[in-house]
């Protein structure tokens, strides 16, 4: 098949979304497709830029570029999606949030503007799609809650997920993340503070918050228990992930969440909070680990039962790893799912 | 299990470096996770004209086809069925001898089965007309004529329309191309497929000789360290002889091979650590009596895994290799170790001074007389009770007798339990047990149990090992 898939680029920021375009696109051509991807450049500011290139998105016809016939249009992202195909599938990421969920209590005009462009956007392309799957049932809901459009969520599997590998659990927490204000890294750095076995933490990963968290490491007095490590190789992830007695992942309302995935792939128990979206999809309460309020103390008393009960800590983690297979996360599974009849 | 402790975060830091740096090194032997080519997608020619049974036709759509395919498209059209062989043959015998298709159309028309499908063909009146004229005038060459020159005048009016024979040979002509490019690129993505397997297998024998390398280097240095002990400690007179470094080099070469051919071999420590579990009760025994000052020496001891052993239990066994990189790897895991001649160490030792010798894998490698010597020097360094544990690969299994012995290029005879049971016998030793281990797995075993089945089995899949485990009596006559 001639196949487009479109997303966006933000140049010089890459994460998670990165590896799920380039994976996609990956994924296809091994199986033989002839494969473009479309990224549209994408800035956050000022509004124009965003209504700008809806506009643009919207005016591209794909269906035979230059001639050249298209079987198929994949599209990943707001408002990539907004491109017209007659076989137009949707695998949507997920939406503009600012729009959504993370909408401000008192938005200023102009934000009130952009939004209800946005949600008109969306009801308008989406709906236009052939077909919409979602990343995850967290962004299934949130496009039915807020676009009143259905989408059936398809999982795929994390970058590099054949390397994951386990060995014996050493007495110390994992946890990589940007480090961000929504992925809550000071949540697990307060809970290191209660903690009355001598797990020790280990978090993985840079980002806008690094100072804050250090100073909250020193100031709590922390640095012979927790340490932030920075960057971190792939082969240093997947031994962190292997020697880990726990992985914690909770975010503040997190869409997919590779993390959770990852720990799964190395038979490890994750640490996981109520309000954390995308991991409560895996993660079941004293089955696959630990689902606790956003409360440092119930964390750090999670942490203690896995270091006293190491035994159980390993089984969770076991079971993670069969949960995850059962769940047939694959990408001949997503492939055969996009490609498949309309 | 070692006593509970727990890391601090960069000793956690330091064995994940360490891991990452232990799997890097050995990613290269881990097989490839390769995408076997996909079979290149079939292309699915519709044809762009199908054949199809219908009421209607036009004789351009049976004449499009020549020879047995018409024929074929002719039956099923007319008749709505399939050729029989007379039919077949029949027809076309007559289009081969210059029978035209027409009158084979008109013919099968004309037949009573035709009648009852009601199939009408289009363009068949002039063939008709024609065929009635032939019938009804008289047969006279010049009428016979005559038609001819009429049916050649009117030609151009009911020739065949040439678009559909023209499409026909393009479809034709696109499935062969089609089935010719498929072929092709099957061809092709074999090649690469057997270039990059290739390339792996090269990369493989180019990571051994990196292993190799490794090895040599290692023990180069080892050498040099003793080099440097000798030059420093060395004194006129000493009798330290001269170095030869044409024979130490070819040394260091064969030492690196045999390393490299023993990582090679090496099971898992697991598995060597599970082999050893089988003397784990005469050990029990050993220190029961002894107690916990029990003296012990392990003759070749390799990478210690046997002291790994004896550690659990307390004992800090003596070890002694010729293989200054063995012994630098045990001086790593702390074991007491030295690099030293078997014989001259034993010889070296106070009589009756060790309640444990061991020595797994080395018989095999000395020639008798030094066996014969080593005898001598075990039943005189035993203590009384001491125990003597001997193991060494178990000629009764014909495949390690005839084959699997000589993997090892240093090995010179298998010895058999029954010398070895009469050598310990012969040096006033009392023998414990003759243990016969690792068998290969029952799935490589035959299945059955007929004596035929079990002495085979019993033969090429018994014990690939033994040991000799013996006692020196408290009462000891040497011979």
């Amino acid at each position: 098949m001639n196949i487009i898939v479109t997303a966006n680029a933000v140049p010089f920021i890459h994460g998670g979304a990165d590896y799920h375009i380039e994976g996609l696109v990956e994924e296809l051509r091994i199986r033989g497709h002839m494969v473009e991807s479309i990224r549209f450049p994408f800035q956050f500011n000022p509004n124009s830029e965003v209504t700008n290139l809806m506009a643009f998105c919207e005016s591209q016809n794909y269906i035979c570029p230059n001639g050249q016939a298209v079987d198929r249009v994949i599209s990943l992202q707001f408002p990539a999606y907004g491109v017209h195909h007659t076989s137009h599938v949707i695998w949507l990421m997920h939406q503009h949030r600012k729009a959504y969920d993370l909408y401000p209590d008192c938005p200023t005009s102009e934000q009130a503007l952009l939004r209800d462009q946005i949600v008109d956007y969306d009801n308008r392309t989406i709906a236009n799609a052939a077909k919409v799957y979602a990343n995850s049932i967290c962004v299934s809901e949130r496009l039915q809650k807020f676009n009143q459009i259905k989408s059936v969520p398809l999982y795929h599997p994390p970058h590099a997920w054949q390397h994951f590998y386990n060995q014996e659990a050493q007495d110390f927490i994992f946890f990589p993340s940007r480090l961000e204000e929504l992925k809550r890294q000071d949540l697990l750095i307060e809970a290191a503070t209660y903690l009355e076995s001598p797990v020790k933490i280990i978090i993985g990963g840079s980002g806008g918050q690094e100072e804050a968290y250090q100073e909250m490491i020193d100031k709590f007095d922390l640095t012979d228990r927790v340490r932030l490590i920075g960057h971190f190789s792939e082969p240093e992830k997947f031994t962190y992930y292997a020697q880990c007695l726990a992985v914690f992942f909770a975010p503040k309302d997190e869409d997919y969440g590779y993390i959770t995935l990852e720990a799964m792939l190395s038979s490890k128990p994750v640490i996981t909070c109520t309000d954390s979206g995308g991991p409560l999809e895996f993660v079941e309460d004293q089955i696959t680990g630990y689902v606790c309020d956003p409360d440092p103390k119930e964390i750090a008393q999670a942490i203690d039962q896995l270091y006293a009960d190491k035994e159980k800590a390993k089984a969770m983690g076991q079971a993670g790893h069969r949960k995850y297979h059962a769940a047939n996360i694959s990408w001949d599974n997503v492939i055969e799912t996009l490609l498949g009849p309309l | 299990m070692r006593q509970e402790k727990t890391l601090s975060i960069d000793e956690i830091m330091q064995n994940v470096d360490k891991e990452v740096a232990h799997r890097s090194a050995y990613d290269l032997d881990k097989t490839p996770t390769t995408h076997t080519p996909q079979p290149a997608p079939q292309i699915s020619l519709e044809p762009v004209i199908s054949f199809s049974q219908k009421s209607i036709y036009h004789r351009d759509e049976f004449t499009a086809y020549d020879d047995l395919e018409f024929v074929e498209k002719a039956f099923l059209g007319i008749l709505q069925r399939p050729a029989d062989e007379t039919g077949l043959n029949d027809y076309v015998y007559f289009l081969r001898n210059g029978g035209d298709k027409e009158t084979i159309l008109i013919t099968l028309l004309s037949s009573d089965e035709a009648k009852n499908n009601t199939v009408v063909v289009a363009g068949l009146r002039w063939h008709r007309i024609l065929k009635r004229l032939r019938r009804i005038l008289p047969n006279s060459r010049y009428i016979a004529a005559t038609i001819d020159k009429l049916n050649r005048f009117l030609a151009p009016w009911y020739r065949s329309n040439p678009a559909l024979r023209f499409q026909l040979s393009v479809q034709r002509a696109v499935n062969h191309h089609a089935q010719a490019t498929s072929l092709y690129l099957e061809r092709h993505l074999q090649t690469y497929a057997e270039q990059v397997d290739l390339q792996a297998a090269q990369i493989k024998q180019l990571s051994m000789q990196v292993q190799v390398n490794q090895s040599d280097l290692a023990i180069s240095t080892g050498h040099t360290h003793s080099l440097l002990s000798r030059l420093e400690g060395s004194s006129p007179g000493d009798n330290a002889g001269p170095i030869k470094s044409s024979q130490l080099n070819e040394q260091h070469k064969f030492d690196a091979f045999y390393l490299a051919f023993e990582d090679a071999c090496r099971g898992t420590d697991e598995e060597t650590l599970s082999k050893l579990q089988a003397y784990v009760p005469y050990i029990q025994q050993v220190v029961d009596q002894f107690g916990p000052l029990t003296s012990a020496a392990d003759i070749g001891c390799g990478r210690g895994e046997w002291l790994d052993l004896l550690r659990q239990f307390n004992i800090a066994a003596h070890g002694v290799d010729l293989n200054q990189v063995m012994i630098d790897h045990c001086l790593v895991q702390g074991h007491h170790v030295e690099q030293a001649d078997a014989l001259t160490w034993m010889q070296q030792q106070q009589p009756q001074s060790q309640h444990l010798v061991s020595s797994f894998h080395v018989i095999e490698h000395i020639p008798f007389n030094e066996y014969y010597l080593w005898f001598e020097q075990f039943s005189r360094i035993l203590a009384p009770g001491g125990m003597l544990i001997l193991e060494t690969p178990n000629p009764e299994n014909v495949l390690v007798g005839s084959h699997t012995f000589y993997h090892d290029p240093t090995h010179l005879n298998p010895i058999t339990p029954t010398l070895l049971e009469f050598t310990a016998k012969f040096f006033g030793l009392q023998v414990l047990a003759i243990e016969r281990l690792n068998p290969y797995p029952e799935s490589a075993k035959v299945k059955g149990y007929d004596e035929l089945t079990e002495r085979v089995n019993g033969h090429l899949c018994g014990p690939q090992d033994f040991g000799l485990i013996a006692i020196k009596p408290k009462v000891h006559v040497a011979p």
